[in-house]
């Protein structure tokens, strides 16, 4: 979605040609990739186990608690990676494929 | 029974008015689409749609689920969570495949990867049509049971059963009413449905809204809040359990393969393809609804278990379905207003689903299955087709309803609603491999895709869905239990005694194993048609090359005229339309399109895409060759599009190959034009420095000789000392041409040289010899210090002679005369021959050590400012003592005299 012309936010003198940084929308792949195993593994056994308590943490289930942090966190992150980079284009195929009957 | 608000018709009223409603909004929404002003194409609404996912199952059935197991509903929820981690990568190419090749529905895009075969769209809609129905029985039960519960609660439950029944019924009838007017009330059908979208997307809002109050009620009017309600729950011992793991067999690989299913099920279900896929209207929408759709998963899922937990607190053990805990709570305690909300989100939840799924598989059941066969046997002659497809798709979902409370009357009362929905997804996922392995992977074929949908379903039915008529009675309960025959080996629950596991957790290793078994091992072993190797290529490739019209074109090589093709387009879509498209097309590439004219090629492939947006890539293709004359696909046309594309892709490998190596030539070749300018400024300097010594002598002799010549009278001594040098400076000229002609032999390489085994002690003293006239002339001491056993080395004794009389000849030249001091030391260096040749002279500067040895380099004379040698003697020596495996430097500092020295490897024996 970049624009393949738009300097990278990396703009310091010194950054020579082999510093530049990986266009945004590759790392954007990795990133969420990463989250999607981070997610498998923190929502399976083992690690499930480890809250599988018959106890309470400030009135509330342990393991109820840890499902729905874990929930928000994932949530959350993939909001932060997916956040609009500002140097990305304006939706041009927006208003062409609204018309589409 | 007169206290109770709930009248049977207040119920009826608002069921209807809420219902007419939606459909007053659908209406809307398709106006506003026609007008052009889409209501639908923002990201929050897409993301409301996508909630179709939360039916009656998340409404009802997650609180009797987590009733029984604790947080065993989550992974229902935690599966599209994570699957929409990746939907930026994924979905966003599934719809881009989907724009572009107009597909209608998930059986049209399984079926359009492998080579537009219409056996594969067949199978997976049977695959849909079957697997979802007990979903949508799940659905009808969900809402007659609600109300029942709304209605009866407070009344004799003794007539709950019979009236039971015919609820559902009706329910199914009112709901198969609803979906043809949301999903085929136009005539010009096609894949978009706005105001479905719009007015799901607000029955999302209603259901969320719903549940929360019903959740908030319950957390903090029946209870102080979550500390109190679960506090109360901790003490009491048989539900504190339920704040663990789930305690059933197989606990932790259940939850896995509860995940795993509902990763696929977020897309691959017929309706969520439908809202995520079909009904997208900008791919940029999902960066959006990757985040907040799970937040909306998150938000209705926060008061299931305090429901839950509430309903086991405050009921007697067995008296309320669990299932129903969320309505019955309000209804316990009298909030008949808020039971009655619950009861609309309910239904919302439930409509919404039923809705959606409907009108998906009809159009799937028309398309993919229907047409096919009745194009094959040529049973569509209506000059209208578009009516006879609108009618077909009607009569699709009465079936699929019908399907759905025929289920629901032979399994409903036997099976929780999570349970029956989980068979569903269960089938729904055995699209997953076929699809997903088909857009990254080119060599998955249709024979491959074939054969695993069809072993995945086989699987399926034995595994779920035989055994869900075993316990309604159809097939004796034996069949589960030992199993079939009475072979436990067979058991559908435990096949190949594989034990452990809950039934639907085997069902689905099972499945998925003989699936992405079969897919992957008949592709390998098999091979692929023209046709199917195109459309997996643009599958795979459809980021990195977008087929282009001429490619389709090409495809179509027989006959056809311009009136047969718009004839066939306006049998589907109506004449209007037809005229219309046919128009356009030919404003945009500037064409007449007279009826009688044949129609090109590319004209063609426009038609197939037209028809394809209305029933679906098979058919349109089936359709597109049952007029046009002659060989309908060409073989050639394809094979060499296939060409094209490899050649491309081979060319711009080729040229950056080549960009590579020019690049690498050019800084080769910037490299030696400045060594080459260096060189020619050495040259210039090189003739200048030989022309003035070759002129210098030539001019003495000349004049000298001119004065012998004219001067007659001379005096005999005087003759003589001319003469005398005359000759020395003929000498200088000799010695000069000598040594450039030396030089240049030895750098052209012509030079033979000699490999004898020499002392070079002897070599020494002949070169000390030879310039001892020289050292005399200029009165300067030379010594010479040499061992007294031999230094044998291999080489070219008289290139090395030389060597040692140009550094002792420098030495000389550049000494004081009289005071001038020349020593010369000879010796064994470990494994090598060491000389020295150290003077008194004026020395050299640091920078000029290096540069004394290149050609034509002269040394300036520090004291008289003009070059003495010709700047060839060391540059010869560096040559030959190279050429012998040695090296040579100088050591010096200006005004301490200087120390030239080499070294040469010593013979090996």
């Amino acid at each position: 979605m970049m624009n393949p012309e738009d300097p990278g936010p990396d703009t310091s003198p010194d950054a020579g040609m082999d510093d530049r940084q990986i266009p945004e929308p590759e790392r954007r792949g990795e990133r969420l990739a990463g989250l999607l195993i981070l997610g498998l593994a923190v929502l399976n056994f083992p690690l499930l186990s480890i809250f599988s308590l018959n106890a309470l943490f400030c009135g509330i289930p342990v393991l109820y608690l840890y499902l729905f942090s874990v929930w928000s966190l994932i949530i959350g992150a993939v909001a932060f990676v997916l956040r609009s980079s500002p140097g990305s284009s304006p939706p041009e195929s927006d208003r062409k494929r609204s018309h589409e009957p | 029974m007169s206290h109770n608000i709930l009248q049977h018709w207040i119920i009826l009223l608002v069921s209807f008015g809420y219902l007419g409603m939606l459909f007053a909004l659908a209406y809307y929404g398709d106006k506003r689409a026609d007008a052009g002003r889409s209501i639908i194409s923002n990201p929050y609404v897409y993301t409301f749609s996508i909630a179709v996912y939360c039916t009656g199952w998340t409404f009802y059935g997650s609180v009797g689920r987590a009733a029984a197991t604790g947080v065993g509903f989550l992974p229902i929820y935690l599966g599209p969570t994570l699957a929409a981690t990746v939907w930026w990568l994924f979905l966003r190419k599934i719809i881009r495949l989907s724009k572009i090749n107009h597909i209608t529905s998930i059986a049209d895009f399984i079926s359009s990867r492998y080579g537009k075969s219409s056996e594969i769209g067949g199978l997976v809609t049977l695959i849909s049509v079957v697997g979802i129905m007990p979903y949508i029985a799940l659905q009808l039960k969900a809402i007659s049971a609600s109300f029942n519960v709304l209605f009866y609660y407070h009344r004799d439950k003794a007539g709950e059963l019979s009236l039971g029944n015919d609820t559902a019924l009706y329910v199914a009838l009112i709901l198969a009413v609803f979906s043809i007017l949301f999903g085929t009330r136009h005539i010009d059908v096609t894949e978009r449905h706005e105001g479905m979208v719009a007015a799901i997307a607000f029955e999302s809002i209603v259901k969320l809204l719903a549940f929360s109050a019903a959740g908030v009620f319950v957390v903090f009017s029946l209870f102080d809040g979550p500390a109190d309600l679960f506090g109360q729950v901790a003490r009491m011992p048989e539900a504190s359990g339920l704040m663990g793991m789930d305690p059933s067999p197989g606990g932790y690989a259940s939850w896995f393969a509860l995940t795993f299913i509902s990763m696929t099920a977020i897309i691959f279900l017929p309706r969520q393809f439908q809202v995520l896929v079909v009904e997208n209207v900008n791919e940029e929408h999902v960066r959006t609804a990757s985040w907040l759709f799970p937040l909306y998963l998150l938000l209705i899922n926060v008061f299931v278990l305090p429901i839950a937990m509430a309903g086991i607190v405050l009921f007697q053990a067995g008296s309320i379905d669990a299932d129903m805990f969320v309505l019955a709570l309000p209804l316990e305690t009298g909030k008949e207003v808020l039971a009655l909300f619950v009861f609309i989100g309910g239904l919302s939840a439930a409509t919404g689903m039923v809705i959606v799924e409907s009108i998906a598989l009809s159009t799937m059941l028309c398309n993919n299955l229907l047409m096919p066969v009745l194009l094959r046997f040529k049973l569509l002659h209506s000059d209208n087709m578009g009516r006879t497809l609108l009618s077909i798709r009607r009569w699709s979902i009465v079936l699929i309803l019908f399907l759905g409370y025929l289920y629901f009357r032979l399994i409903g009362e036997s099976y929780a609603l999570v349970t029956m929905g989980l068979v569903s997804f269960t089938a729904a996922a055995q699209f997953a491999p076929s699809i997903l392995l088909g857009i990254y992977w080119k060599g998955a074929s249709r024979r491959g895709a074939l054969a695993g949908l069809a072993g995945g379903f086989a699987v399926w039915i034995y595994t779920l869905l035989l055994p869900s008529f075993a316990r309604s009675g159809w097939i004796p309960m034996s069949f589960i239990e030992p199993g079939p025959f009475g072979i436990p080996m067979l058991g559908p629950y435990h096949l190949l005694n594989l034990t452990g596991f809950d039934p639907i957790t085997h069902a689905v290793f099972w499945s998925m194993l003989c699936n992405i078994g079969l897919l992957v091992c008949v592709s390998l072993f098999g091979r692929q048609k023209a046709l199917e190797q195109l459309q997996a290529a643009m599958f795979v490739d459809v980021y990195k090359k977008r087929a282009s019209d001429a490619d389709d074109a090409r495809l179509w090589h027989g006959k056809t005229r311009v009136s047969d093709l718009k004839g066939l387009v306006a049998r589907m879509i109506g004449p209007k339309q037809a005229e219309m498209a046919f128009n356009a097309y030919a404003e945009q590439h500037a064409l007449e399109l007279p009826n009688d004219a044949l129609a090109n090629e590319s004209l063609v492939a426009f038609a197939e895409r037209e028809l394809a947006r209305t029933v679906g890539a098979a058919s349109a293709r089936v359709m597109i060759s049952s007029i046009i004359e002659g060989e309908a696909l060409s073989i050639e046309g394809l094979m060499k599009i296939l060409d094209e594309t490899s050649q491309v892709i081979e060319y711009s490998h080729r040229l950056e190959l080549k960009s590579r190596e020019l690049e690498a030539a050019t800084r080769e070749l910037k490299r030696t034009n400045e060594r080459l300018k260096e060189l020619d400024l050495l040259k210039d300097e090189f003739v200048s420095t030989v022309s003035h010594e070759l002129r210098t002598p030539l001019t003495s002799i000349r004049a000298f000789s001119e004065i012998l010549q004219d001067s007659t009278d001379m005096a005999p001594q005087q003759r003589e000392q001319l003469l005398s040098i005359v000759v020395k400076e003929t000498e200088r000229l000799t010695r000069l041409v000598n040594e450039m002609l030396d030089f240049t032999k030895i750098e052209s390489g012509a030079y033979q040289w000699a490999h004898d085994d020499l002392d070079l002690v002897g070599a020494v003293n002949e070169a000390m010899a030879a310039t001892s006239l020289l050292s005399q002339k200029k009165n300067i001491q030379v010594t010479g210090e040499v061992p007294d056993s031999p230094v044998l080395v291999t080489g070219d004794k008289d290139r090395l002679i030389q060597v040692v009389i140009n550094l002792l000849s420098n030495a000389i030249k550049y000494c004081e005369a009289d005071s001038g001091r020349v020593r010369l030391q000879l010796s064994h260096a470990g494994r090598e021959a060491r000389l020295e040749v150290i003077d008194n002279g004026p020395g050299i500067m640091p920078d000029e050590h290096e540069r004394i040895f290149e050609k034509f380099h002269q040394l300036p004379d520090i004291s008289r400012g003009k070059p003495k040698g010709t700047g060839l003697g060391l540059a010869i020596c560096k040559t030959i003592i190279e050429n012998h495996n040695g090296r040579i430097w100088v050591e010096s500092e200006p005004g301490k005299g200087s120390r030239f020295i080499f070294t040469l490897p010593l013979k090996t024996d």
